[in-house]
């Protein structure tokens, strides 16, 4: 879209993510006026790295979404329905099972490792399909179950269940300043190494035999993705546990107003996949207090309406 | 065929026993053991294999998808959220004893309203098996995200019972709440004869159904009707497993081949076998303690299930 359109939106979703920002920081179990906002502890201890982490998880999951969605072709590919989170979570439940720490960068790398196994199971699997959208999906969705099942079951053996549940059950209520330096860390790298494969990952986009007539490998991108994503669900699992659906529905939302432009795709994706998580944790924290429900949860329940409406589109 | 019937009895049986015993031969504690804790457990395990693997049989047959059951079109989400609805409302109310007979109430109406989010999504439209799937995932999703919700309202709940819900074990061994899900299956197993004819006439085709003067859509969903009794008994004695509705029926027609009498009763034995099998696994992996059953059962069907997903 021309940029004077992508300028408006873009000034009109910041201004939207900075409304619900200041928002987030005043009410809570208990709600502070605009003004002591910014000397008040609680709010700059506690609220503030919570949102800091909902501004890196959503750009995690938005961009990995976009991403996988352009590699697959696929468009209700995304970390959940790939078997992505499952694969995570699986190898975090490693860690639970064996009272290792959850909370430093090693619980991120494994983790990333794990949803890098899952991932390439299901590519391998559905290689033979020529990844045949809807059959990935389901392969996708079943090798997470598994994978899944096993953690449960590990986790289970060692009666570490509570912890696992309410951890992989994507929560924000746990974050720590070392996740979210972690995050960070992932979200830099993440960055720079799409900077540096964004214009061959465009190409990609022009399907396999025209990318490779004009010289990229075709293979090395999708590696490139897929340690991509993989650290991208690594540090987001590790961190607030298996947000569902946000990565699929960001890009899906921003699609019709960027078309195919690259980057404003990706903007715009990132700041739609924010928006959402802010909204949901705003309501995850305040809908019923004193209690507070999963933010992954929310974005599950909503998720799975939008999910049928992509499935109704692709078919057709 | 006659004797392939003979094995699968005597398989069960055998696969029983073992559950009953557990290798141990010390008479004086399986005394104890089988008739308080053992036998109500087998009960209930067989009791929910038959009517799950009935229930895939005929979903299976009706939506002409080999991977239909009634797990992955999302039906035993509907009916876990509905006892889910029921435990909750129990709670807040402090409802016991006489009140477990609405578990089956709520139960079959989360099924039903599970049918009619699928139906409307896609049973109804003729889409491809795949989409029928997939839809059947989104609404499992929904239905998931709605008892994790419900169990963090109430402090009371414990986890494991969510456990059950989502992936499935056997959690309630009361003999008044045994006896209704076991009433509510026989009267589903007494539809069954009587729909016999018309699940046949159905796998012919709908051609051949519409010559032979039958209203398809009326008789499908008579059917579908059968087959949601059946899901949700299984759901109210195992909670949400999944799988064995899947399976059994392919097991069933690699045994005795395509014949729907014979297909239904082997499903059966299957299904009950899978379930009695997984069960054994389950007390045994993590002896003394035992893994919740739907974890086990999921770990044998993922992959058949993937298998199977290529094949389509």
């Amino acid at each position: 879209m021309p940029r004077r359109r992508f300028a408006m939106l873009f000034f009109t979703l910041v201004f939207f993510l900075l409304i619900l920002s200041v928002l987030y920081l005043m009410l809570g179990a208990k709600n502070y006026p605009l003004s002591a906002v910014l000397q008040n502890k609680i709010v700059l201890q506690l609220r503030l790295p919570r949102l800091l982490s909902l501004y890196l998880v959503g750009f995690l999951l938005s961009t990995s979404g976009f991403l996988v969605q352009i590699m697959t072709r696929n468009p209700l590919a995304e970390m959940s329905t790939l078997g992505i989170s499952g694969g995570a979570s699986f190898a975090l439940s490693l860690l639970l099972t064996f009272g290792l720490s959850t909370n430093d960068g090693i619980s991120v790398i494994i983790s990333s490792v794990g949803a890098f196994l899952a991932l390439s199971v299901v590519m391998l699997l559905t290689a033979r399909t020529h990844f045949q959208p809807l059959k990935v999906v389901l392969v996708g969705t079943s090798v997470g179950l598994f994978a899944t099942s096993l953690a449960s079951s590990m986790t289970f053996a060692s009666h570490n269940t509570q912890a696992y549940f309410l951890w992989i059950v994507g929560s924000f209520s746990g974050i720590t300043d070392t996740k979210v330096i972690l995050m960070t860390v992932v979200s830099c790298i993440f960055l720079i190494v799409l900077f540096l494969f964004s214009n061959r990952i465009k190409l990609l986009s022009f399907g396999d035999e025209m990318a490779t007539s004009l010289g990229v490998s075709v293979n090395q991108v999708r590696f490139a993705i897929m340690i991509l994503v993989a650290l991208a669900a690594g540090a987001t699992i590790a961190s607030v546990g298996v947000i569902s659906f946000v990565g699929l529905i960001a890009p899906h939302i921003v699609k019709p107003f960027a078309r195919t432009n690259f980057w404003q795709n990706v903007i715009l994706s990132v700041l739609t996949g924010m928006i959402l998580l802010v909204l949901a944790d705003l309501a995850a924290r305040n809908l019923f207090k004193p209690y507070e429900f999963p933010a992954g949860s929310l974005t599950m329940l909503l998720g799975a309406p939008f999910f049928l409406w992509i499935i109704a589109k692709e078919a057709k | 065929m006659k004797k392939k019937f003979i094995l699968l009895f005597s398989i069960l049986f055998i696969i029983a026993i073992v559950d009953l015993t557990q290798f141990s031969t010390n008479m004086q504690m399986l005394s104890i053991l089988i008739p308080n804790f053992r036998l109500p457990r087998l009960i209930i395990v067989l009791a929910a294999g038959m009517a799950l693997s009935i229930a895939g049989f005929i979903i299976q047959t009706v939506a002409e998808n080999p991977l239909a059951d009634s797990g992955t079109i999302g039906i035993t989400s509907g009916a876990s959220a509905g006892s889910v609805a029921f435990l909750l409302v129990a709670d807040h109310f402090n409802l016991t004893g006489f009140w477990n007979f609405s578990y089956p109430i709520f139960a079959l109406l989360g099924a039903i309203i599970a049918f009619g989010l699928i139906y409307f999504f896609a049973l109804k439209k003729n889409v491809s098996s795949v989409r029928v799937l997939l839809t059947g995932i989104a609404i499992t999703a929904f239905f998931q995200a709605m008892i994790t919700l419900a169990q963090l309202s109430v402090n009371s709940f414990d986890f494991q019972k969510v456990a059950v819900w989502l992936s499935g074990d056997v959690w309630q061994t009361d003999t008044s709440y045994l006896l209704v899900c076991l009433v509510l299956l026989v009267i589903a197993l007494v539809f069954l004869p009587f729909s016999m004819n018309k699940l046949e006439i159905i796998s012919l085709g709908e051609e051949m159904a519409t010559t032979l003067g039958i209203d398809i859509q009326k008789t499908k969903t008579q059917l579908y009707f059968i087959a949601l009794l059946f899901a949700a008994v299984g759901v109210l004695l195992v909670g949400g497993l999944a799988f064995v509705g899947l399976i059994a029926p392919h097991i069933a027609r690699e045994i005795v081949g395509f014949k729907s009498r014979r297909r239904l009763a082997a499903t059966a034995l299957s299904g009950m076998i899978i379930l009695v099998f997984a069960d054994i696994i389950s007390q045994l992996v993590i002896a003394p303690s035992s893994l919740p059953l739907g974890f086990v059962v999921a770990f044998i069907g993922a992959p058949y299930y993937i298998y199977l997903i290529q094949k389509v």
